[in-house]
């Protein structure tokens, strides 16, 4: 690979465009609203979606209080991003480290621990403080827009959920580079 | 760049000094607080009541609160 591509290819890798939803509100967000529910996977954190896609998918099924959602565009630093998605050691890192703690905290307490508490030990026991974000992933939960047929076996529908949800998680601000409003929309029953 | 050997040396720096009594309180704290934030916003004040409250989290983690020995603010952010 010559220079210049690897150039490309390292910073195109760094920079990501990323979105955020969150209700449409009466004035717009000058920066994203960090999600404290207890059920974010990675804590208390600043949530972004990899794909418009699913930033739109999450306004229609879970930021419908006032009719509409709202999408922001943010362009991220992700140098300082523990990417479990997409860079294989981070993943092999991030898994190792997650089934030692859990391993730890399921001996001393008989308690298995969430992945909140996980990460929420990492950053607190560990003082992993120089890890500004992490990229992870689940898979929609959301069948239908699916582009292929579900498998039939012994009278059953399997579903391949090919597709990945990818979010990123931000600890630090400083790695948010721009933040814009992008779009409003109505929400619309998925079901 | 992050250096993971030194995010996994500082991870098992904090695990070796890890003891089941120190690993147990802070799984508890952390609970009892995600428990009280179920209340939603507010404030916690003391009460007449000498009575502790008992809190079930699960099966084998139990919180008892003496209400006159606590008395914490409490005040969580609107949840986005």
């Amino acid at each position: 690979m010559c220079v210049i591509k690897k150039l490309k290819y390292y910073i195109c890798n760094l920079i990501r465009t990323l979105f955020h939803t969150q209700e449409s509100r009466v004035q717009k967000l000058t920066e994203p609203i960090p999600c404290t529910r207890d059920d974010a996977w990675l804590g208390e954190g600043k949530y972004f979606w990899y794909d418009l896609f699913d930033a739109e998918q999450w306004g229609n099924s879970s930021k419908r209080a006032t009719g509409f959602f709202e999408i922001y565009e943010s362009e991220v630093d992700c140098e300082d991003v523990l990417d479990t998605v997409f860079n294989e050691e981070h993943y092999n890192f991030w898994l190792k480290q997650l089934e030692k703690v859990a391993m730890k905290i399921i001996k001393k307490t008989n308690e298995k621990p969430t992945l909140k508490e996980l990460n929420d030990y990492f950053k607190e026991r560990g003082t992993w403080n120089e890890v500004c974000g992490i990229i992870f992933q689940d898979l929609p939960t959301n069948n239908k827009h699916l582009l292929v047929k579900p498998i039939e076996y012994k009278n059953k529908k399997f579903t391949f959920a090919y597709r990945k949800r990818v979010q990123m998680v931000i600890y630090d601000d400083k790695i948010i580079r721009t933040f814009a409003f992008l779009t409003k929309e109505k929400c619309i029953n998925l079901n | 760049m992050l250096d993971l050997n030194n995010l996994e040396k500082k991870l098992d720096k904090a695990l070796a000094l890890e003891t089941k009594e120190s690993l147990t309180n802070w799984l508890k704290e952390k609970r009892l607080k995600k428990y009280l934030s179920s209340f939603g916003e507010g404030e916690l004040c003391q009460i007449s009541s000498e009575q502790p409250v008992k809190v079930k989290l699960s099966a084998s983690f139990n919180f008892e609160i003496k209400v006159n020995s606590f008395n914490p603010t409490y005040n969580p952010k609107l949840a986005a």
